[in-house]
């Protein structure tokens, strides 16, 4: 008997978004965490799912506030159906984590009795498949977390029915959030060995840690976060979606991607070779980003050289951007390279020969990576002719 | 400018004065105290100083004089072609100025100031104060003791008119515009936005160091995020581990106390063996007791029975001798009861001798003591004939008086005394007689006789018988009287001794005391018999005598009585005869002790005989009848045995018996011991140790991984309100922009402090270009007195400081401040003509300097090289003026000189000098 269900994880609410600056942006990328919760659940009544397997991380952190113990269960309560979850790295069941909190305990059962925590490494038969939890009780488990479900097999009989689920958290095949530069997993651990699996007994392997979506094996997938939380690295990474999953026991499931994230994630590269490039830039940033600003983050990674006045402009230009964007995370590496006129204006001031002797001076020393200081002593110097200061 | 001349009025000493100057060279000399110092003020104010200024500026310029006015001065200058007269009046707020052109127009008031400020290129404006006035010219103005204040501060002062002039003059190449200034100012202002004046520090408020500070405040709140999770991290970690021992405990403590339970065990069944093992050991040892006390008994009997057959044995012989020895005591006893009878029998013989012979000798003595009694009594009689005269000697003595041979020697004196007394008084005697007379005549109341003569020793009445009384004074005057006094005390005194003495006249206690003299020499006579016979001894020598006599007689009878009846002895009649027998008993007795003392010792020889032989015989029998006793004991002892261990065949089933009970209890004991060697007790304590210490130290972990686990569980359970690990990563995202941040900051204020080093290297390289000629200028001035080749180097910072150095040929340089004082004040002079001469062209190709004892550490030949260098200052158009008190030194100079002579000196100074122009010096109205 096929059953369909939503394979998700990552959902790491309450993710600090610490290097964003501004407090409401930050408020806005965090609460909109919480907000995909009811696509989920949306998603699931469109789709008739049965349950919904949440495969770790569905806190950032194994502390999180009470306000987002709170406001998680109330939506996941609102879901109305099964929500399977296993602790992954982020919110792992070791000592002190919140899953054995008095408070979490309380909120779970008040506001989300349809949430199940799966803290033990043991099946769990529901009347429509049989779960296989792999929870990590710790932030970086040596050991294979799946590895008790080969001797479960060994020596244990399940019913044939059901479909078989795996739910486990961690790195396959050099998959994982720990290839991600903004996971300090150390490598070597949590690792899934999908290849002991006992793959005939089993039907799908719903795993997490991976932001991105993508098929890992014939029944096991990455799912991906459901609502982006970092610039993708790579091509064909997909996140911002969960699965749809109709399976059968002995069956090959049936996954179909479906978009839940709403924050765009741009990445943009340029390197500008001359003044002129500058319109060229602000006329690709509009194209990239046009009216999304306020849902949009930016990855910019910028280089070449500019004048002393275009080098001002990019300033202001990206003084907006920040300001505009949800985020705009910057590679800046454009350098100042005077314009003749520029050079010309300073160093040729034949009335002025006090200002045209310094800025000689900087111009010659003003090439090379320890010209930095030079080329910034230009700049000075021009805004101070220019009626700056 | 050029100086012409200067009126002063009522300005401190100088009541009205007026100097007119030379257009080049001044030399204005005169003592301390005559006014040139006053004299240069008053130039300097009455250029430079407003004139309505009042307080205590104006009042120090006023004069003491009395009815003296207010301060005025009047000076007339050219500047450039034209000449210029301004008066200055000094009177407060009502002061008033005014400037007139010669031969053009006339200004006062404010107007006058602002052309008068204007000509000397005052830009300041008129002073009013003496702070303001001191910068007035100061470089032009030498005032007594700043000739040595730094030249290079001056020269700074001007700098910008030196600059602006060379320029014009086309000697400074290239100046930097007011762009460049107004550039280097924001630069400046940018730099000093950052960074402190000293040490190139961040400044307090600035963008950098707020930077910094928010960068350690965010490392801080970093760190301690960090630490926090660091605390939650370990409290996981203790957690885990305390649950990890809990577990193994958990699983190690049962298996454990069940180990202990066992080992518990077999120690109780060891300690019940060791019971046993006690309780039979002791059954053993009586099993072996009993066995080993039937032998002991049987072997007992056996030995008393052989004992008792050899004490038998041992005694017969010893019985043999006790009859032989019986024998040998018999004879012996009679033996020395023969010998004893034999001297006893001698010894009777002794004793008669002895009393016989004791007698005689008593006989002896009472024949002696009878003899010396009777004479003893002879004697008595005749001691009582003497004391029978002796006590009639005593008795015609004794009743005569007692007088002595001094008693009369008394008498004799005091009759003597009396005698003379009388003698005395008879010479000194009136003698009365009556011859006739009618009427009774009374003397003394005694009638007197006719015919009757009466001596009167003593005042005498003499009463006649009309009534007429005649006193008489005998012997005149009182001599009489003392006399009869003496005569009536010897009188006495010889009267009261014959009474005391009881004889009536001196005669006859003379004889008396004869009488006496013969009695005591019978008396001593008799006396000295007496004691030759030994009278006082006699009564007893012969009561003793007597006694004596009665006890030899009471002896004789006893000894007598004491004789053997039997023997009858006749006593002696004479002492000779009793001297006699007691000789023959002597002899006799003698014998008789021989003969005892011979039967003595054979007495005493077979008593010791005796004696041995019976202590032989006694001994004998005594161990005889201790053998027999101790035989008789064996006997009784051995039957006693007998009687109650039976006879030997029921004593040797016993024995048996005993045996089997031994080996019976050995088995049992040995069986025990057996077991217990195989429990191995030793081991078992061990182990329960070894247990007791493995389950101490399992609950042990359990309680401390208890606590710990609690620890843990408490530092874990979060209130909710924050996210630890939110709040770390925040942390670490702020330090991280804030880093950043600072980053930024911090390359700003790299490429500011560049900015800043090049504007100021560029701007001291076109200074340096600008003060080439100023040094030039000094070096040139300074060759007057100091030689050719030394040169000077003037330096103006960018920082508005300066420095002046001299390089001395060879290239040696000395710092200004290095120099000597005296040199100090040539480089200074040197700086200021080399400044003037080049500031003049400002000013109509000329300035003034004064220098008013300027030169005060120059030596003479210092001060001729001096006169060169202001010659060469006065040869180029600058007009010196110079105020010394020793203005001989500056003959060379070729001067104007003005001269100003103290009062006493004065009026013949005054006269003598031509240019001094004194219309009235304060000297003359001293005079």
């Amino acid at each position: 008997m096929p059953v369909t269900f939503l394979h998700t994880a990552d959902w790491q609410l309450a993710k600090p978004y610490a290097r964003v600056r501004d407090d409401s942006k930050r408020f806005r990328l965090q609460q909109e965490r919480i907000e995909c919760l009811s696509r989920i659940g949306s998603a699931a009544r469109e789709h008739c799912a049965s349950f919904v397997v949440v495969a770790g991380d569905l806190f950032d952190s194994p502390s999180p506030t009470k306000a987002t113990v709170s406001a998680v269960c109330s939506a996941v309560g609102s879901m109305g159906i099964p929500v399977l979850v296993i602790p992954g790295n982020h919110d792992h069941g070791g000592p002190g984590s919140l899953w054995g909190q008095d408070f979490f305990q309380r909120e779970m059962q008040q506001l989300a009795p349809n949430l199940r925590v799966l803290l033990t490494p043991e099946p769990l038969v529901l009347d429509d498949a049989v779960i296989f939890p792999a929870p990590l009780m710790r932030r970086h488990e040596m050991a294979d977390p799946t590895a008790w479900i080969r001797k479960a097999f060994e020596e244990n009989t399940f019913p044939i029915g059901p479909p078989r689920i795996v739910l486990a958290h961690g790195s396959v095949q050099g998959f994982g959030a720990a290839q991600d530069d903004e996971d300090d997993s150390p490598s070597g651990t949590n690792l899934i060995d999908l290849g002991r699996l006992p793959d005939a007994e089993l039907d799908y392997v719903a795993l997490g840690d991976w932001h991105g979506t993508k098929q890992v094996g014939p029944k096991a997938w990455y799912c991906g976060t459901p609502e982006i939380d970092r610039f993708p690295k790579g091509e064909g990474n997909e996140p911002g979606h969960i699965l749809k999953v109709t399976v059968s026991r002995g069956g090959i499931p049936q996954v179909e991607k479906l978009a839940t994230a709403r924050f765009h994630w741009h990445q943009l590269a340029f390197r500008f070779s001359e003044d002129a490039s500058l319109d060229t830039f602000v006329a690709l940033l509009e194209a990239s980003i046009g009216g999304q600003g306020p849902d949009s983050l930016l990855l910019l990674a910028l280089e070449g050289s500019l004048g002393i006045e275009a080098s001002d402009r990019l300033e202001i230009v990206l003084d907006a951007l920040e300001s505009r964007l949800l985020r705009l995370k910057l590679s800046h590496h454009v350098t100042i390279a005077p314009t003749p006129e520029e050079i010309l204006a300073l160093a040729g001031r034949t009335g002025d020969p006090l200002v045209a002797a310094v800025a000689g001076k900087l111009v010659a020393m003003a090439d090379g990576d320890a010209g930095e200081v030079a080329r910034m002593a230009l700049r000075e110097l021009h805004s101070a002719c220019s009626g700056g200061h | 400018m050029k100086l012409y001349s200067i009126t002063a009025r009522n300005y401190r000493l100088h009541r009205d004065i007026t100097v007119d100057f030379d257009r080049s060279r001044n030399l204005i000399g005169g003592p301390n105290e005559t006014g040139k110092s006053t004299l240069a003020e008053a130039i300097h104010r009455g250029l430079f100083l407003r004139a309505k200024t009042g307080g205590k500026v104006q009042h120090t310029m006023r004069s003491d004089q009395a009815g003296a006015g207010h301060p005025e001065v009047s000076l007339t200058f050219e500047v450039g072609d034209q000449v210029w007269t301004v008066d200055k009046k000094f009177s407060g707020p009502s002061g008033t100025i005014r400037l007139a052109a010669v031969g053009g127009s006339v200004l006062h008031g404010e107007d006058a100031e602002t052309k008068l400020a204007m000509l000397l290129q005052n830009t300041d404006g008129a002073s009013t104060t003496l702070k303001q006035l001191e910068t007035q010219w100061a470089h032009l103005w030498v005032w007594q003791g700043t000739s040595g204040d730094k030249a290079a501060v001056h020269a700074g002062q001007q700098k910008d008119r030196l600059v602006q002039r060379l320029q014009s003059d086309g000697l400074a190449a290239v100046m930097q515009s007011d762009f460049d200034q107004l550039v280097r100012e924001k630069i400046r202002a940018a730099h000093d936005e950052i960074f402190t004046n000293t040490a190139g520090r961040a400044k307090a408020g600035s963008k950098l160091e707020s930077a910094a500070k928010a960068v350690a405040a965010a490392a801080v709140d970093l760190g301690r995020a960090s630490d926090f999770t660091k605390r939650l991290v370990a409290a996981v970690e203790d957690q885990t581990r305390a649950a990890g021992i809990l577990a193994y405990a958990a699983a190690e403590l049962p298996g454990l106390r069940d180990q202990l339970a066992n080992i518990l065990g077999s120690l109780a069944r060891v300690t019940e063996l060791r019971s046993r093992e006690e309780r039979e050991a002791s059954q053993y040892q009586n099993a072996c007791q009993a066995r080993e006390q039937l032998v002991k008994l049987d072997d007992q009997i056996s030995d008393l029975r052989k004992q008792a057959a050899a004490a038998k044995e041992t005694l017969l012989p010893a019985e043999a001798k006790l009859a032989l020895l019986a024998d040998q005591d018999n004879a012996a006893r009679d033996s020395s009861s023969l010998a004893e009878a034999t001297h006893r029998k001698i010894g009777e013989e002794v004793r008669g001798a002895g009393l016989l012979n004791e007698l005689a000798s008593a006989c002896i003595g009472h024949f002696e003591k009878s003899a010396s009694c009777e004479a003893l009594t002879s004697k008595t009689k005749d001691v009582a004939d003497i004391r029978e005269s002796l006590a009639a000697a005593t008795t015609a003595l004794a009743q005569l008086p007692v007088i002595g041979s001094k008693d009369l020697e008394s008498l004799r004196k005091l009759d003597g005394q009396f005698r003379q007394a009388e003698s005395a008084l008879a010479a000194l005697a009136a003698g009365v007689e009556l011859i006739s007379a009618e009427q009774p005549i009374e003397l003394d109341g005694k009638p007197l006789a006719a015919g009757e003569s009466r001596v009167i020793t003593e005042v005498a009445e003499l009463t006649l018988g009309d009534g007429t009384r005649l006193r008489i004074h005998p012997g005149g005057g009182t001599s009489l009287a003392q006399t009869r006094l003496q005569v009536t005390d010897a009188s006495q005194k010889l009267t009261g001794m014959l009474d005391r003495l009881t004889v009536p006249s001196l005669e006859d206690a003379a004889g008396i005391v004869a009488q006496r003299q013969v009695l005591d020499s019978q008396i001593s006579t008799i006396e000295a018999r007496l004691e030759a016979l030994g009278a006082k001894e006699l009564p007893a020598a012969l009561a003793t005598a007597t006694t004596d006599r009665d006890s030899s007689a009471a002896e004789v009878g006893r000894r007598r009585n004491a004789l053997p009846v039997d023997l009858t002895v006749t006593l002696p009649d004479s002492v000779e005869s009793a001297r006699l027998w007691q000789t023959h008993t002597a002899g006799i007795l003698d014998e008789a002790v021989r003969t005892e003392n011979t039967a003595r010792r054979d007495m005493d020889s077979r008593r010791k005989t005796y004696q041995q032989v019976a202590r032989n015989h006694t001994s004998h029998r005594e161990a005889i009848e201790t053998a027999r006793q101790t035989l008789g004991n064996l006997d009784a002892s051995a039957t006693a045995l007998e009687t109650n261990q039976g006879d030997a065949a029921t004593r040797a089933s016993g024995l048996v018996r005993a045996l089997e009970n031994e080996t019976n209890a050995k088995d049992a004991l040995a069986t025990t011991q057996t077991t217990l060697t195989e429990l191995n007790p030793e081991a078992l304590a061990s182990s329960q140790a070894n247990f007791d210490r493995r389950i101490k130290i399992q609950e042990q972990n359990q309680r401390e991984a208890e606590t710990a686990l609690a620890v843990a569980k408490n530092v874990l359970a979060l209130d909710g309100s924050h996210d630890p690990m939110a709040d770390l990563t925040n942390a670490k995202a702020r330090l991280a922009t804030l880093q950043e941040e600072h980053a930024r900051e911090e390359r700003r204020a790299n490429a500011i402090v560049l900015l800043q080093r090049l504007f100021s290297e560029s701007q001291s390289a076109i200074i340096e270009k600008v003060t080439q000629p100023i040094a030039e200028r000094i070096s040139g001035y300074l060759a007057c007195v100091l030689g050719a080749g030394v040169r000077a180097r003037l330096e103006f910072g960018d920082d508005g400081t300066q420095s002046l150095e001299l390089i001395r040929p060879g290239g040696v340089s000395f710092g200004f401040d290095t120099l000597s004082g005296g040199t100090r004040e040539q480089v200074a002079a040197a700086v200021r003509l080399a400044m003037a001469e080049i500031l003049a062209a400002d000013h109509g190709g000329c300035l003034p300097l004064v220098f008013d004892d300027a030169f005060a550490y120059a030596d003479p030949e210092r001060v001729e090289s001096l006169q060169r260098m202001l010659d060469l200052a006065a040869t180029r158009g600058l007009q010196v003026i110079v105020l010394t008190c020793t203005p001989r030194d500056y003959i060379a100079l070729g001067a104007r000189e003005i001269r100003f002579y103290p009062p006493q000196v004065t009026v013949m100074a005054a006269t003598a000098l031509p240019s001094a122009g004194l219309k009235d010096t304060i000297t003359l109205e001293s005079i």
